[in-house]
């Protein structure tokens, strides 16, 4: 019982330690660093771009051991030490482009940069929700029923 | 960093001398840490430009997300109107 408890720890804790490192190297993204990139130098322009970084990670992992009645039928009750355990993971990260400073000889500007294909997409998604809406209402008004 | 469960900070970015101006990025983290996972929101708010003897705070605005926010907040004013109206 012992033997597989410990065999249980040993093989369960690299992997939980690599987990924990995962997790660590997440809030990487929490840096400065991750948003600004170097100045980049051209002529008499410096420019230096600005973005949104947003990460998620999450881990789980669990493990048991137990004893159990075994032995064959017949003879007298053997106790059999059993375990298992696992672990999963995931997780994203995703960086935009929101901005661009420039330092030039007329001064400091921000320009924005605008992603229209996310504001396209934002758009024709409301559009499918307030169809959407407006259909579940007239259904509900009609037959007084939500589906 | 100190790794606290929650944080909402206001960090420096590396500052940048150019010409007689120094600029300094600022970032706003949101951050969540727990055992088994953690969330992380890093997004550029202003710029500090110092020179001349004077300080300036130029707003870093993010467009695309003012526009999205837009269409949503559109969206959901629209449904509950035709809600209330029915």
């Amino acid at each position: 019982m012992n033997d597989e408890l410990n065999k249980l720890i040993m093989e369960s804790t690299p992997t939980q330690k690599k987990a924990n490192e995962l997790l660590e190297k997440l809030f990487e993204a929490a840096k400065p660093t991750a948003v600004f990139s170097p100045p980049v130098t051209s002529g008499d322009y410096t420019l230096i771009t600005a973005s949104e970084v947003t990460a998620v990670f999450g881990a789980g992992y669990g493990g048991g051991v137990g004893i159990g009645p075994g032995g064959r039928e017949g003879e007298e009750p053997v106790s059999t030490p059993g375990g298992g355990g696992g672990g999963r993971g995931g997780g994203t990260a995703a960086a935009r482009p929101v901005a661009a400073i420039s330092i030039g000889p007329n001064g400091v500007h921000v320009e924005p940069i605008v992603d229209s294909t996310k504001i396209a997409m934002a758009f024709f998604t409301a559009l499918g929700a307030i169809f959407m809406a407006l259909g579940k209402m007239r259904h509900f008004r009609d037959t007084g029923q939500l589906s | 960093m100190s790794k606290r469960v929650f944080q909402n900070q206001l960090l420096n970015g590396k500052s940048v001398s150019v010409g007689g101006l120094t600029v300094t990025p600022q970032s706003r983290v949101l951050s969540v840490r727990l055992p088994f996972g953690g969330f992380v929101w890093n997004r550029p708010v202003v710029a500090l430009v110092e020179g001349d003897g004077r300080s300036q705070r130029i707003p870093i605005v993010d467009k695309t997300s003012v526009f999205v926010l837009m269409m949503a907040g559109v969206a959901t004013a629209v449904t509950i109107l035709s809600w209330r109206r029915k």
